[in-house]
């Protein structure tokens, strides 16, 4: 079983390496790297007008919110199969080897995402809730302790149906860590970790006897590939993330009348396949809310047209969404009426993207002449695109 | 004569799968494609709708080939395929607007078409689902709803009995009976040849990816010297014969 958990890790990781590949693809990491010059140049300027002199209220709060939502992020990963329920069935005492294995291995790479929050939140921890180094590190300690606490809960959970109960998580992963939060950055940070080495030593003492909980560990092990599998999705095809519409009756006032089959069925598919539309939201938010914290031109306008490119190069597969199916093959169609409504499609996203980042650029810069140059250059940088880059790539195609 | 397939030699990869096959569907008339699991019967058929292009022979429907006018040539054909193709995305309304689109039809007589059809096939209060909420059964109905409000010339049905319940399998080959008295031809692929035997005016029967007889009952009967033999018995004992030679 320790072969099988070794073998099973080595491809997981090997399959996951081949998709961050795609995902830090040249395109995204310019973007990334943007957006984290971006944030950080906003972070240190914030930090910089904080006074270690001055009490700041709202910190405590601040820092309690952000890591009660990061202790929810990272999962485990158990790479547990459908199909071992019935081949790994007599294997019960194997499954708890390679279930510790698993639990180690958890235990770690959990740990590290919680200590790269802790560092990122060092300075405000200093200059804005004044904790000293000592205090930071039992803060950390805390932390950590919360989410091997949550990950103890998880292989409690594997053998005990009785905890998998709802409840448990909201008591784990929210009620137990504002306690701790509140004791230890209210009252003493010695009650945090006090509180969470307690929290541990209970779970151990709970009686863990009881039979493999397999399809407990199937559906979990599933939907947490699966929401990676989307993520992947964005930015490459992934052949186990199944397309699934959802009806959005309440978009259908964004469907125009059309009279072309792939204008019909291009919009559709932007509009209930989560694929596309959560793409282009989620781009166009975060677009928004980097725009409305840059108050110079310059940067504000290669952020549009990076965005633009951005969106516009993520929405390119669209094109080729409906090739699949036999039937756009069979229908009676000038050839070239794909390409032309795919495009104007497409215009029309990069404009409505443009519209709203203007309002962003007009509420950080709060100067109409340079709002509307902003607005006129990612415009005609959206026509260039369209007409231009995707074009040719479509072509290609 | 509204399918002709002449001397056809194509396939999916270099290696031809179909080496040379030649029948033809007339106006009014339902021709039954017989053979085995890999006989060539898909690609045929997928050579006929123009999904693979073929590597020697022509295809005519109507006296067109794809090549001369291929929106004319697929304007002509309706299809339903053997496992349902749908759009996720779009719901049971759509599916019938988009074919009214796709094949330029005139809407309202599209649409009372489409109510009548969807009646048939109990499908009237489904108008707002999507495929995924429908059983294999009720997605193949969508397919025959779309495909016979096209007023194509030529059907093309591929093995349209796997999955259907027998009321919906009746009013299927009644329904391929209206369009063949409105003049239009019917090729239909299938396994169940006693159902074929039945309905069918001719049969062609492919083995291996060639012709290996055509013509009514009566005339492979004569051909194969069996009287009173069934389509099944003279096609079990062609590829039975086949493999003996082997």
């Amino acid at each position: 079983m320790n072969n099988l958990w070794k073998k099973r890790l080595n491809l997981y990781l090997k399959r996951m390496i081949k998709y961050y590949r795609y995902v830090f693809n040249d395109h995204f990491v310019i973007a990334l790297l943007f957006l984290l010059g971006g944030i950080s140049y906003t972070y240190s300027n914030f930090i910089k007008s904080l006074n270690v002199d001055l009490s700041y209220p709202w910190a405590k709060p601040v820092v309690i919110i952000v890591l009660l939502v990061m202790l929810q992020f990272g999962k485990v990963g158990t790479l547990i199969d459908e199909p071992d329920k019935v081949f790994l069935l007599p294997q019960e005492k194997g499954m708890r080897e390679y279930l510790m294995r698993a639990q180690k291995r958890a235990w770690v790479s959990n740990s590290v995402i919680q200590i790269v929050v802790w560092i990122v939140l060092l300075p405000f921890i200093y200059y804005g809730v004044h904790l000293n180094l000592v205090e930071s590190i039992i803060l950390l300690l805390s932390q950590v302790a919360l989410k091997v606490a949550q990950v103890n809960l998880f292989f409690i959970r594997a053998f005990e149906a009785k905890y998998q109960a709802g409840k448990y998580s909201l008591i784990f992963n929210y009620v137990v860590p504002l306690i701790v939060y509140m004791l230890g950055l209210y009252a003493s940070i010695y009650f945090a970790l006090g509180i969470t080495v307690g929290l541990i030593l209970y779970l151990k003492s709970l009686p863990k006897n009881k039979i493999i909980q397999w399809n407990y560990l199937i559906d979990v092990e599933k939907l947490r590939l699966m929401r990676k599998y989307s993520f992947f999705n964005l930015f490459t095809d992934v052949p186990q993330v199944k397309k699934k519409a959802k009806r959005r009756k309440y978009l259908d006032w964004l469907i125009p009348k059309f009279k072309n089959v792939y204008g019909y069925l291009f919009i559709r598919a932007i509009i209930r396949n989560g694929e596309y539309s959560g793409l282009y939201i989620r781009l166009t938010v975060i677009e928004f809310i980097v725009l409305l914290f840059i108050p110079k031109f310059w940067l504000s306008l290669v952020i549009g047209m990076l965005f633009i490119y951005l969106i516009g190069f993520q929405m390119l597969p669209l094109y080729k969404y409906f090739d699949d199916n036999v039937f756009v093959h069979l229908y009676p169609l000038e050839t070239n009426s794909k390409g032309k409504e795919f495009k104007s499609i497409l215009l029309a996203l990069l404009i409505i993207n443009a519209l709203i980042s203007v309002i962003a650029v007009y509420i950080a810069i709060q100067n109409i002449l340079l709002s509307g140059a902003f607005l006129a250059l990612v415009l005609v940088e959206s026509i260039l695109f369209v007409y231009g880059y995707a074009n040719l790539r479509l072509e290609k195609s | 004569m509204t399918l002709k397939v002449k001397n056809l030699v194509g396939g999916y990869s270099q290696i031809p799968v179909l080496k040379g096959i030649d029948f033809s569907v007339d106006n009014g008339e339902l021709v039954g494609l017989i053979g085995l699991n890999g006989a060539g019967k898909s690609t045929t058929i997928n050579h006929i709708i123009g999904l693979l292009h073929a590597m020697k022979g022509s295809i005519e429907i109507d006296g067109i080939t794809i090549d001369e006018d291929a929106q004319a040539y697929k304007s002509k054909i309706a299809y339903i395929p053997e496992t349902p193709i749908l759009y996720d995305e779009l719901t049971l309304k759509e599916h019938i607007e988009l074919t009214i689109l796709a094949y330029n039809l005139d809407k309202d007589e599209a649409w009372k078409k489409a109510n009548e059809l969807l009646e048939i096939f109990r499908l009237q209060n489904k108008l707002d689902w999507f495929p995924a909420n429908f059983s294999k059964g009720m997605k193949q109905k969508v397919m025959i709803v779309c495909a016979f409000i096209t007023k194509a010339k030529l059907f093309i049905i591929d093995e349209p009995f796997l999955g259907l319940d027998p009321l919906a399998t009746d009013d299927l080959l009644k329904l391929i009976d209206d369009v063949k008295k409105e003049g239009s031809a019917v090729l239909m692929s299938t396994h169940v040849l006693g159902t074929a035997q039945e309905y069918c005016d001719r049969f062609v029967m492919i083995n291996h990816g060639e012709l290996k007889a055509s013509g009514t009952l009566e005339e492979l009967r004569a051909q194969f010297n069996k009287q009173d033999a069934s389509l099944s018995e003279i096609y079990l004992s062609l590829t039975k014969g086949e493999k003996a030679n082997e």
